[in-house]
């Protein structure tokens, strides 16, 4: 009697755990699309800006830091709120071009930059691990996070 | 702006998804095995009271002037972060109030609930201030009665629907961290508990209606410590829990606790943080403060949605149940209290590292309340670490919590089946719908946990 309760059981929990893990591994396969997404995006900027800043600073471009770009038009972050990943340690530079606010803002690491006529780079070194979120001030957009991994 | 825990600029990593995955397993396994070998005879509900502890720790722990020495400290630390509400600079990261209320208040007091039991009793400057008032009057010659008796039909929804107000000031504000909206929230809520107090009297009020006196008790529960009759007694933890609890409002009180978390966790996916852009976005050049308005009341609906869901769940669980053993009358009081381990573990999870992290800060907030460049007590050049502990111990801690509260629930719940079914194979059967909620508030948790 409790024998067959506890194979019923069993089977449930099962049967639970596969659905869970179904669930969860649809969700899974929608995370890592965005994800995926996010990091092509991000290494696509990483290799198309070096060769747009090079020429332009004509110094010789610092290596290995990582350039995420964002375009705010109408208020919003176009293809929407990313999440931009990197590795603790590394060169970062946020670029920010946007057709309002005042000044771009990093949480966390507290880095604030004005905008000039619409742009700004914020470079500083992803020292402190976890996530972060990318405003635009006064308005208090979000504009993504920085996500920074050990 | 998106309103993440109140204040706070670092947010913990996402829980790896394989982490995610064995925390889930973990769950399931533990809540089969548990079912199979829990105990058949009710332990805890049969040690709710414990035993007296010694005399002299009880006389010394429950001293008057012990007691009121913790509560003008109490009372002269709100008169600072009030004032530091009112008049320090409007930075929030420069002014006392919103570190001070989100972080060392918010969640500093629960966890020394859990480790001392009920403190907020001595700790709580309203029930200071009204303690004070009163022993004025009867010095006076006077006596200090309540207007009214509490009405017993209200129960804890007064405390329910302030705790939600709190919840809303915090994740559904658009600026939840602005000392002036704190200033003007102290002074409503001050207003509201002495107000309470005055006209029910002071038990009632702290029991039902001051949300953070409820919130607290409830946590003091699973603590060891309990006082009773002027003494203090030690029990084992959790055992308070294994008790029934019809007052009207407590299943909304819960819903509110574990449905706010679980909503500052859903807030934050990448999807919310879309939906809430998308519907700013048109408004945010020409009309930013109708664009807030409607993000202000995108998140309340979230909020209200989050809590009517852990009641729907909570309450749908319990009528399987009494279905499953053919009860004639309704299983949520008796269930209710197994849900205040999983509310703790949600805070813990949630929040245990901005307490370690921007708590931190309290030194030179304590130092310069009011950000005007003072240093009273010398350390406002205090420089907090901001990565106290790796990512990887964030998880474990955050895991490892809401596997435990899973646990303890599932205990608790268990103990109670038994207590209230003589029929072990009845009580077996009551727990099944418990169990799948159980697992659906862990798994849940622990899901929002690995969404960025």
């Amino acid at each position: 009697m409790t024998l067959r309760m506890l194979t019923a059981l069993a089977l449930a929990a099962a049967g639970f755990a596969l659905a869970v893990t179904a669930c969860g591994g649809d969700d899974d396969s929608a995370s890592p699309a965005t994800t995926a997404t996010t990091t092509s995006t991000t290494t696509e900027t990483t290799t198309t800006e070096p060769t747009t800043t090079a020429p332009t600073t004509t110094t010789v471009p610092t290596p290995s830091v990582k350039t995420f770009t964002i375009v705010v038009a109408n208020g919003r972050p176009q293809g929407g709120i990313k999440t931009f990943t990197a590795k603790q340690g590394e060169q970062v530079a946020l670029v920010v071009r946007s057709d309002t606010g005042e000044s771009v803002h990093l949480h966390g690491y507290d880095l604030e930059q004005p905008l000039r006529n619409g742009r700004t780079r914020i470079v500083f070194r992803a020292k402190i691990p976890g996530r972060f979120e990318i405003e635009l001030h006064e308005s208090d957009i979000l504009l993504g996070n920085l996500q920074v991994e050990p | 702006m998106i309103v993440a825990h109140g204040i706070g600029g670092v947010r913990d990593l996402p829980v790896p998804e394989w982490l995610f995955f064995w925390g889930a397993a973990v769950v399931l396994i533990v809540s089969f095995v548990a079912l199979g070998a829990l105990w058949k005879r009710p332990l805890l509900s049969l040690r709710t009271d414990g035993r007296p502890a010694p005399d002299r720790l009880s006389r010394i722990v429950l001293a008057t002037p012990l007691r009121v020495a913790l509560q003008a400290v109490s009372v002269a630390l709100f008169a600072l972060v009030f004032a530091a509400a009112v008049v320090g600079v409007t930075d929030p990261f420069r002014n006392l109030a919103p570190t001070w209320i989100y972080v060392d208040f918010w969640l500093g007091v629960p966890l020394l609930s859990v480790l001392f039991g009920n403190v907020w009793r001595a700790l709580s400057p309203w029930r200071a201030l009204a303690d004070l008032y009163v022993w004025v009057r009867e010095r006076l010659g006077g006596e200090a009665r309540p207007l009214a008796d509490y009405p017993a039909a209200w129960g804890r929804w007064p405390g329910a629907i302030l705790l939600f107000l709190f919840a809303a000031l915090e994740l559904a504000y658009s600026d939840p961290a602005n000392p002036r909206a704190l200033a003007l929230a102290i002074g409503l809520y001050s207003y509201v508990a002495l107000f309470g107090m005055a006209a029910f009297g002071r038990e009632p009020w702290t029991r039902n209606g001051e949300a953070f006196a409820v919130l607290f008790g409830f946590f003091a529960m699973i603590s060891p410590w309990a006082v009773r009759d002027g003494r203090l007694r030690v029990r084992i933890p959790f055992a308070a829990l294994s008790t029934r609890d019809a007052t009207p409002g407590t299943v909304a009180f819960l819903a509110v606790m574990l449905g706010s978390v679980a909503f500052d966790g859903f807030s934050r996916t990448t999807g919310w943080q879309n939906l809430v852009s998308r519907v700013e976005a048109p408004y945010i050049v020409d009309n930013p403060r109708l664009g807030e308005l409607l993000v202000t009341g995108l998140h309340l609906g979230g909020l209200v949605l989050a809590c009517i869901a852990v009641a729907a769940a909570f309450i749908g669980a319990c009528a399987v149940a009494q279905d499953m053993v053919g009860s004639s009358r309704s299983l949520t009081a008796d269930f209710v209290l197994s849900l205040v381990p999983i509310a703790f573990v949600y805070e813990v999870a949630h929040y245990f590292s901005l307490f370690l992290t921007q708590g931190q800060f309290t030194f030179p907030l304590l130092s310069d309340p009011f950000g005007r460049g003072w240093d009273l007590i010398g350390l406002a050049d205090y420089v907090p670490n901001l990565a106290p502990l790796s990512p990887d111990a964030v998880w474990y801690v955050q895991v490892g919590a809401l596997v435990s509260g899973h646990v303890a629930g599932l205990a608790i719940a268990h103990d109670r089946a038994v207590t209230i079914f003589e029929d072990r194979n009845a009580a077996l059967r009551s727990q099944y719908a418990m169990l799948a909620l159980m697992v659906l508030y862990t798994v849940g948790g622990l899901w929002l946990l690995s969404r960025g």
